[in-house]
This record gives structure tokens, C-alpha cells and sequence, in this order.
């Protein structure tokens, strides 16, 4: 339930999210490249809540379906994690350089795990770009359709100076989320 | 769709709105006395009242924070605790609210705050030694749910005329000696009417919050996907709260309505196997995949 009714009666559903903006990744490259020097690392991740029900469950059975496709078409590598907080990640590498098929990859991820009913325990997809050493990733928000860039520091710090010059880089291509104060940290992400 | 999954409970929401129905009468009832007077002395009244309790709502962080004590930690202090809440912000699609962590042994948790961009939750230094990760985020997300569905607000509106009275009568029983005698017995038809809002809006309150905790249960275990973690914790802090020392108790009571357990009587919360049970049926639905 959804508008001023859904919290006064004490159930509110998330609203519907957008997933073609996934796509939309396929034109940052370039831009990011020409802003920042960052190229593309050829890794991609989708965090989900890994949902209980045990191996034979719903969720689980969706989840194998998932890295079943994944695994059988051009096949990129496909691993997965979780950490013991109940969140897991989907991580897929593609070879380096560009952003190829990533996008499409995680679209499917994202669109697959939809359909099966568990939209709502999708968190956001992380694309990652190096620079040497340096690594900056590319956040989609699965609720709200937009993106912020992440770039960790060693110690738990984050650069901020990059990212907002990242952001601004990527403000024509994409929707860059406007409310910094949720532009949350993903420590844990795959690749970075 | 599984955002529909949980919402489907219409018992559950028809006896919430009767109830909302009884506090919204609560109200009528304070406010009733002053129009007897004249029509200028009801509007006052009235304006009186919405304006308590817009000063009410806009402090009430404040003033929970300062009332338990706890204490604002931020992310380099805590790491464990902001990374889940971060990760629920996401998924819920929340701002971050601030947390805050209370040094007190008794497991329980609270949500604060009139609603999303001013919500505080917090966590007692015994939660967390008690729970496994899992468990410590179902809680989390049980509290998160309580801000989205902003229950705090409608929790201290349906409160906020018993309190009224409350203060009221312990006024009307205080002077001393022959003046206050008299002053009491004059004043004895409005102790009356206060009296009976008192009780009135009392139990309504309770009923309110008692049906607000089932819908928390069940959103929070849609954002985690993951009930039985909170069945588990709920296990957990209800035999550790047993056995509560009456200090740490005491210290909890002005929010008692708002912990994950109370520290006192189950009277704001339903009883425990009611919710286990209700869990246990998210469960099974989640694994079922209906």
C-alpha cells in the first residue's frame, strides 16, 4: 500500500522501482575516462538479502535459476558471497577494458530476482573502474533508479573530492542520486 | 509480487482502524468539556491541544535521547551498526537516520524521532552482546520499520490526551492543606472527566501499539526477508529481559511503548507467542514463495 494511507496503517510498500536505467551504464565509460582517467575493471555485483527458506526454498530455487543463465551464455565468470549479517552478493567478471555486456548481466540479475517476487530484497548493483591502484564504483540504487559513485580509501575512508567530480562527470549521462546523504558507503562490494 | 506478501491482513487492519476510531473519540472527549464553556473556549481548547502536540512531535528526539540517556554514536565509532543500517536504508529506501547506543544490560532496542528525516535508533550495550549479526539486523529492521511506518508519531498522538490528563489529576492532587482541600473539591467534576480520559485514553493507546508492533514485525521481516531471524532474537531478548535488574527497567519505562520488548508488563506489546506465531507463518510463506 502505497501514499499517505500505507503508514497509518502500518504497512508500507516500497514503490516500484525502475531497472532500465541499468542500461543506461553502457554510455558512462567514455565520459568517466575523459573526467577522471578511470576505465572500466570488468567487474560487476548485485546485492540481494539472501532470504531464508533454506536450500529448497523459493528464493534459493529462484537464485540457482539466476546463476544458471548467467553461467550458460557467454559465460562470465559468476561467483557469490554473503556475509553473516543475512546480505550476499552476485559477482560477475567480464574481461577488462570496457563495459561490454556487464550492464545487460546485471539487468538480468536484477530483472530475474523481480520476477520471482523478491524485488524487494534487492539493494543496488555495483559496475567497478580502476586507476592503478585506485578503485572507484558506480552505485544503482535498486529502489530509487539512480547512481552515485564510491571511492574507498584504505582505512574505511572514502574520497570524496573524486566522487564528486565523478558525479559531475556522469550528471548527462545518467541519474546521479541528488540526496548525497544516501549515497551509502558499500564496503563490502566485490572488486573494489 | 512479494510486496504484497505481507499486507493482506485485513483483521488486522479493520481492528486498527476501530482503534484509531476510539483515540480519535479520546480526543473529541478532551476537547468536548471546553466547547460546553463557550465556542471561543473550545477552539482555544483545541488550538491548545494541536499545538502541544506539534511541540511534542518536533522535540520528541530530543527529548527521548536526553530522557534515556543514550548516546549518538557515529560510523567510525560503530562500523557494525551503521553498516546495517545503512544497508536497510537501501533497502527500505529510507534517509539514514542517526544511532545511538544506550549502556544498559537489558537487550532491547528503540526507534525515536517524529519520523524519517529526524528518526534516531538505538540500541542497548545487552542487545548486542546477546545477538548473533542476523539477529541484530532483524531488530534493526523491525525498528527501521517503526520510522517508515512512522509509528512513534501516531503511537504519542494516540498517547499524547492520557498524558494530558495524567498531568492534569497529579496537579488536582497536589496542594496541601485547607486551600487545597477546597481547591479539590471545587475542581472535583474536572478531576472526574480527567480521570476517565485518563483510563480511556490509556487502554486505547496500548491497543494502538499493540497493533502497530504486529505490522512492524511484518514490515521489517519484508525489508530483511528473513522472519525467523527476528523470532529468534525476539526468543532471546524475551528470556534475557526476564531476569532484567529493576534499575536498568526503570530506565527504559518513558519508551517502553517504542522498545523492540518491554521492559515491564507485555501490556504495550502482544504477547510473545502471538508473535513468534505470526513469524512463523511469514516463514513459511517466504519459503513457499506464495
Amino acid at each position: 500500500m502505497r501514499g499517505p494511507l500505507g503508514p497509518l496503517l502500518g504497512r508500507s510498500a516500497p514503490p516500484e522501482p525502475v531497472l532500465d536505467r541499468l542500461f543506461a551504464l553502457a554510455d558512462v565509460a567514455g565520459p568517466l575516462a575523459a573526467a577522471t582517467g578511470f576505465t572500466p575493471g570488468g567487474t560487476g555485483a548485485v546485492a540481494h538479502r539472501s532470504v531464508e527458506g533454506g536450500p529448497f526454498g523459493a528464493f534459493a530455487r529462484t537464485h540457482r535459476e539466476v546463476l544458471r543463465l548467467l553461467r550458460s551464455g557467454a559465460a562470465p565468470e559468476v561467483e557469490t558471497c554473503e556475509d553473516e549479517h543475512g546480505w550476499a552478493w552476485i559477482r560477475i567478471g567480464r574481461p577488462p577494458g570496457t563495459l561490454g555486456e556487464l550492464p545487460g548481466d546485471l539487468h538480468m540479475v536484477n530483472a530475474l530476482l523481480q520476477e520471482g517476487g523478491f524485488g524487494p530484497y534487492l539493494l543496488c548493483s555495483v559496475v567497478c573502474f580502476e586507476r592503478g591502484p585506485a578503485r572507484l564504483g558506480l552505485v544503482h540504487l535498486y529502489r530509487r533508479g539512480t547512481f552515485y559513485p564510491y571511492a574507498p580509501l584504505p582505512g574505511g575512508r572514502r574520497d570524496a573530492g573524486l566522487e564528486r567530480e565523478a558525479a559531475a562527470a556522469l550528471a548527462g549521462e545518467i541519474p546521479v542520486e541528488p540526496d548525497t546523504g544516501r549515497w551509502f558507503p558499500v564496503r563490502d562490494a566485490p572488486g573494489l | 509480487m512479494a510486496a504484497s506478501r505481507f499486507t493482506s491482513d485485513s483483521g488486522l487492519t479493520r481492528r486498527m482502524l476501530f482503534t484509531m476510531l476510539l483515540v480519535a473519540l479520546v480526543y473529541v472527549a478532551a476537547a468536548l468539556p471546553a466547547f460546553r464553556l463557550g465556542p471561543g473556549w473550545g477552539l482555544a481548547a483545541v488550538a491548545a491541544l494541536v499545538a502541544a502536540a506539534v511541540a511534542l512531535c518536533r522535540s520528541m528526539d530530543r527529548f527521548v535521547l536526553w530522557v534515556t540517556g543514550a548516546r549518538v554514536v557515529d560510523a567510525a565509532e560503530e562500523p557494525e551498526l551503521h553498516a546495517i543500517v545503512e544497508m536497510l536504508c537501501m533497502t527500505c529506501d529510507l534517509p539514514k537516520p542517526r544511532v545511538a547506543v544506550l549502556d544498559l544490560d537489558v537487550p532491547n532496542a528503540f526507534a525515536a524521532g517524529s519520523g524519517p528525516g529526524t528518526a534516531v535508533l538505538c540500541v542497548t550495550e545487552g542487545l548486542r552482546r546477546r545477538l548473533e549479526p542476523a539477529e541484530l539486523a532483524a531488530v534493526l529492521a523491525h525498528e527501521a520499520a517503526h520510522v517508515v511506518n512512522r509509528d512513534v508519531l501516531i503511537t504519542a498522538v494516540a498517547a499524547f490526551p492520557a498524558m494530558c490528563a495524567g498531568t492534569l489529576l497529579s496537579w488536582w492532587a497536589a496542594p496541601r492543606g485547607a486551600a487545597g482541600l477546597l481547591a479539590r473539591v471545587v475542581l472535583a467534576p474536572v478531576a472526574a472527566a480527567a480521570f476517565v480520559l485518563y483510563c480511556l485514553g490509556t487502554v486505547t493507546g496500548m491497543a494502538l501499539s499493540r497493533h502497530r508492533e504486529l505490522c512492524a514485525d511484518a514490515t521489517g521481516s519484508l525489508c530483511t526477508g528473513r522472519p525467523g531471524d527476528l523470532a529468534a532474537a525476539l526468543a532471546r531478548i524475551g528470556a534475557a529481559a526476564g531476569d532484567a535488574t529493576p534499575a536498568d527497567r526503570r530506565a527504559l519505562r518513558p519508551v517502553s511503548a517504542l522498545c523492540v520488548v518491554p521492559a515491564r508488563l507485555l501490556s504495550t506489546h502482544p504477547a510473545m507467542d502471538r508473535r513468534q506465531a505470526r513469524l512463523t507463518m511469514l516463514s513459511q510463506r517466504l519459503a513457499a514463495g506464495t
